[in-house]
């Protein structure tokens, strides 16, 4: 027999995996980026 | 049927939802209206399509957050009663319809039709944005709500470090005047509508009855937004909020100027200027790590303890400023990124005093209320910083001398925001109300 509990627990797993993801890990990851990139001039 | 999808009641959690699926939806709204943040980025654009002054294109930021302060304040009840997802969605199509009029603005090459968009539109969702994650995610973690509070407003720090290189990179691909430049307001109030919606589709309230978790059950009782007006704790707060936070912008409102003023003739213009950039992006990341970490520390280390921290030791990072900070370039990044995160941080333990002092049950109307002292220290903040350095810029000397001034001025704004954390007291008892009961009565008053 199937348990509900557990499907639904895993899908809750890739629901807050990719929402992290796509909603902010990979935004700010951009901004990081490029803010790092502009850090140089600052210890020249 | 709308007004069923996006009730309160549709978005109570199932039994067994994670709590971790909250704060990306809370983020996804603050990061999209940190964007903010990054006015300056369009400002100059802005300003050569509109042919206006500096002080016209700064003027629909200005309205902006002269707006937020405001709608928080009068839609803070509004959100508590409506929920979540109902103040998020108004909150996306309110910044998204704000970018959408301000494109129109450019077209049509009228700037109050931009002030009106960006201002005022994009103002209301703002005010709505800012605060109806912060009250869920107070909900939501009971047991840390300086992490949960931190995560959250963390967001509008960092929704500047998102929105500079997205701006940057729009700017480039479609033009810094005329249709080019409608296109890049365009673009992003989609990308903003969209990235909120998805926000605002995954955000849930919990339910009150079983509790986040078996060892941390929700409380809902605390004092009404109206009662809590009347105290005192309130005003000493909105003082320290005040304080706080026109200190924070003395340093934010003019800190490529800051650099440059502080460490001229020590290269070459061109390398101060690249410098004076690179500050900025630095800035905002203190900016945005201050309301995390500091907020966290919170739930340790006590709420007027932090504050302790925030407004004492800025004030005496701004008396090091002051004596050794001009010329030696570790004591003034370390000073001014300090000062930063306690600027950040001053907003993001916030609502975690609010749960504090006056309980869950209306906290995101009381937050609201307190935040018409940002608008307060927006105002002043700048008033105090550029009007000092202006007066004195023909008076001689070095440009770092024409900050003193205005740092002491910051020092003694500082130590006032400190007394008034000391007189800070528990609100007595009984103003509290249980949270079903009181629901029921604010119901019946709506109604009536």
């Amino acid at each position: 027999m199937t348990d509900p509990t557990a499907s639904r627990g895993g899908s809750q797993t890739v629901l807050l995996v990719v929402s992290w993801l796509i909603l902010v890990i990979l935004p700010l990851l951009y901004g990081v980026v490029e803010l790092i990139a502009k850090l140089g001039a600052l210890f020249s | 049927m709308t007004a069923t999808l996006l009730s309160r009641e549709r978005s109570i959690a199932p039994p067994g939802w994670s709590r971790w699926l909250v704060p990306p939806a809370a983020l996804a709204i603050h990061l999209s209206i940190g964007q903010a943040y990054a006015w300056s980025v369009l400002k100059t654009p802005v300003q050569t399509s509109l042919h206006t002054s500096a002080v016209g294109s700064a003027l629909p930021f200005q309205v902006a957050i002269l707006v937020l302060g405001l709608s928080a304040a009068f839609g803070g009840t509004t959100v508590e009663r409506r929920g979540p997802r109902w103040s998020m969605i108004m909150a996306a199509i309110f910044w998204g319809a704000g970018f959408l009029v301000a494109a129109l603005g450019i077209v049509a090459g009228q700037l109050w039709l931009v002030v009106v968009g960006y201002g005022v539109i994009g103002g209301i969702g703002l005010g709505l944005g800012y605060i109806a994650p912060v009250s869920t995610l107070i909900k939501w973690f009971p047991d840390r709500p300086g992490l949960a509070t931190g995560l959250a407003i963390m967001g509008f720090g960092g929704g500047a470090l998102v929105a500079t290189p997205l701006s940057t990179a729009l700017l480039s691909a479609f033009g810094k005047t005329g249709g080019g430049l409608a296109l890049v307001f365009v673009a992003l109030g989609v990308i903003y509508l969209v990235w909120m919606l998805l926000g605002a589709a995954l955000v849930r309230l919990p339910r009150a009855s079983e509790g986040v978790a078996a060892e941390t059950p929700v409380p809902q009782g605390g004092v009404p937004a109206a009662s809590a007006l009347k105290t005192p704790q309130f005003w000493l707060l909105w003082v320290v909020l005040c304080f706080n936070v026109t200190a924070g912008i003395g340093v934010l409102e003019r800190a490529a100027p800051l650099y440059q003023d502080f460490f001229a003739g020590m290269s070459t213009p061109t390398v101060l200027a690249a410098a004076g950039t690179a500050f900025v992006a630095l800035l905002s990341l203190a900016n945005m790590l201050g309301r995390f970490l500091w907020s966290t520390a919170s739930d340790a280390v006590g709420r007027k303890n932090m504050y302790r921290i925030y407004l004492g030791v800025g004030a005496l990072l701004y008396l090091l400023l002051l004596l050794i900070g001009p010329g030696n370039k570790a004591v003034f990044l370390i000073a001014t990124l300090l000062i930063l995160s306690f600027y950040g941080a001053g907003f993001a333990t916030l609502p975690a005093y609010l749960k504090d002092l006056f309980g869950v049950y209306q906290v995101g109307a009381i937050h609201g209320r307190l935040l018409t002292a940002w608008s307060v220290a927006g105002v002043l903040g700048p008033l105090i910083v550029d009007g000092v350095v202006d007066a004195n810029s023909g008076s001689g000397g070095s440009p770092a001398s024409h900050y003193t001034t205005a740092f002491v001025i910051m020092i003694v704004l500082l130590l006032i925001g400190f007394v008034c954390n000391e007189l800070i007291r528990p609100v007595p008892e009984r103003l509290f109300i249980d949270g079903t009961g009181a629901a029921a009565e604010v119901e019946e008053g709506v109604a009536r």
